[in-house]
């Protein structure tokens, strides 16, 4: 073994505590060595390695603290387009395509309803009958504008999104609740906690099964955050018609394993109608 | 499930071990070396922030140099392979006319600096560079030096403009001496020198003054020019015979967005 030269700093990662520790190398070839020890563990670097280590330690905190202190750019409300009354027509659609899901055993949820478009979720065991469904149908594939010919990954085994025209209206189909990752052109799957409860909890509405209040929140509130960066007149109504839900332990914990330490600082937020506070101090949130 | 909040901070290989450290927005800083995971609080992240320049300063050990001081991008861009053979630094006064700064492949003086240029309005420059902070185009970091230098002057925080050696090229610092010439013209300025172990000046500093050399350079900069607008034309009209090829060959559905569903995702 190398001789020591000297104790460098020591450090604490938890309650454990290391020493940093400059030695001589193996060989002379090697060079000296930095070790990074307590009498349970030791990471050996050669000396430049470990400069180039705290290098990049150090410009990360550097990034951290520019990115905190950065002001997002919001979306405004009025850039948001407007969503149109939903006609009696396009709620009939939506029985007659639940319907035929459910004559072929397909397991669906309404997730959303706008005039010109219906966004479902089909069950992942599902979407192969689904597929073969829309084929039989006719239903014309359309290019996703989040999806993948648009370069758009699906990371965590998540299936792709599919959308159909069907005539004049549209059918947006995901397999899971979907969240828009902060890395550009990524989307993950919410928590399985939250994907499970899709299709332990529904609430029949005329005659088809909408996706459980909650999962709707969860859904328009995480494409308000992380995808647009701003809350749209359709979003803030949602929230304000379903306030109270906020207060139940479920939605908490569902907040909770998306949000973190900020869930509770967020729920404040939207009770007190501070949608722009509750995106802008996300953002900038460093108490954890 | 992942936190679908997860920046990434810095990533880089040593030697064949992958590092990465990300924000993971409200769960906690993640440092990961291959398969290795460390999971920080913002507070122990600081920490350790500190704790690692007081090592390399014990590490590096010259007099004068303090890595709470050093610029950590600059740090993480240029400097640290350089360290083991850092001797000495010293503190010297340079008339900002008398400093080079890079441009391009060459130096020039500082007046004539992109930095300079850009803040005379001469063009705007939306470039983000490795050596910004992520996401930042050199216009917002010229903004924010300029800012600083009318708020906090310079040197700020004993911070200084750094050179290598006794030439006057600029290795750290470009921002802040071209802001410093903008507003106060050529002044004299403290800067940092650092000494290494056979560091030579780069021959092109001591051409600068030629006519040909400078002759040269323009010429160099006009063909540039030529040959990335000769190859925007080929490779556009390449494109376009491909799409085309493309377009009769393929049955699948066109790569193209319906503008009916870009008007229904807007209100989403």
């Amino acid at each position: 073994m190398g001789e020591k030269i000297k104790d460098l700093q020591s450090i604490n990662i938890g309650k454990s505590s290391f020493m940093i520790e400059l030695n001589e190398g193996y060989t002379a070839e090697q060079g000296r060595v930095i070790h990074i020890q307590n009498n349970k563990f030791r990471y050996l670097l050669k000396e430049k390695d470990f400069i180039r280590l705290a290098s990049l330690v150090m410009r990360a905190w550097s990034e951290f603290k520019y990115i905190k202190e950065n002001k997002i750019k919001l979306k405004k409300e009025d850039s948001f387009g407007i969503r149109k009354k939903i006609s009696n027509e396009t709620k009939e659609k939506v029985s007659i395509i639940s319907k035929q899901f459910e004559d072929n055993g397909i397991r669906y949820r309404v997730l959303d309803i706008q005039e010109e478009m219906i966004t479902f979720i089909i069950h992942p065991e599902d979407i192969i009958r689904f597929i073969d469904i829309a084929s039989t149908n006719r239903w014309k594939k359309e290019i996703h504008p989040y999806g993948s010919d648009k370069g758009y990954s699906f990371l965590y085994q998540m299936n792709p999104f599919l959308l159909y025209s069907i005539s004049d209206l549209y059918v947006e189909i995901y397999c899971q609740l979907p969240c828009a990752s902060l890395t550009p052109k990524k989307w993950i799957p919410l928590d399985l906690s939250i994907q499970k409860r899709i299709w332990e909890k529904d609430d029949i509405l005329n005659s088809y099964k909408m996706c459980d209040i909650k999962c709707q929140l969860i859904y328009h509130l995480c494409w308000a955050v992380f995808k647009n960066q701003g809350f749209s007149v359709y979003e803030k109504s949602i929230i304000n018609e379903n306030i109270e839900v906020f207060d139940d332990k479920d939605m908490f914990d569902m907040l909770n394993s998306v949000f973190f330490k900020y869930t509770e600082i967020l729920i404040e937020r939207l009770k007190n109608q501070q949608y722009d506070s509750a995106i802008l101090e996300y953002y900038s949130y460093m108490e954890y | 499930m992942s936190n679908p909040a997860v920046i990434k901070l810095q990533s880089s290989k040593i030697n064949k071990n992958r590092i990465w450290i990300d924000d993971n927005f409200g769960e906690s800083i993640h440092i990961h070396i291959d398969d290795i995971r460390v999971d920080l609080s913002v507070q122990e992240f600081e920490k350790l922030y500190e704790d690692l320049c007081c090592t390399l300063n014990k590490l590096i050990e010259v007099e004068g140099l303090d890595f709470r001081k050093i610029d950590p991008i600059y740090l993480e861009v240029m400097l640290w392979d350089k360290l083991t053979k850092l001797k000495m630094v010293r503190i010297d006064y340079v008339n900002l006319d008398d400093m080079y700064a890079p441009f391009g492949q060459t130096m020039v003086k500082l007046s004539e600096s992109r930095g300079v240029k850009a803040l005379r309005g001469v063009f705007k420059e939306e470039e983000k560079r490795r050596s910004n902070h992520l996401g930042q185009t050199e216009t917002e970091r010229m903004a924010i030096s300029l800012e600083s230098i009318k708020e906090n002057g310079y040197p700020y925080d004993n911070q200084y403009i750094v050179m290598y050696g006794d030439d006057n090229i600029i290795r750290d610092g470009q921002h802040r001496a071209s802001c410093l010439y903008y507003l106060y013209g050529n002044i004299e300025v403290p800067v940092m020198r650092m000494y290494f172990d056979n560091y030579d000046s780069p021959n092109i500093y001591k051409y600068y003054n030629s006519k040909l050399f400078c002759f040269l350079r323009v010429a160099k900069r006009k063909i540039s020019k030529l040959f990335k607008l000769f190859k925007i034309v080929t490779i556009k009209l390449i494109t376009k015979i491909m799409r085309k090829i493309v377009s009769v060959l393929k049955k699948k559905v066109g790569k193209n967005v319906n503008s009916d569903i870009v008007t229904i995702f807007s209100s989403k």
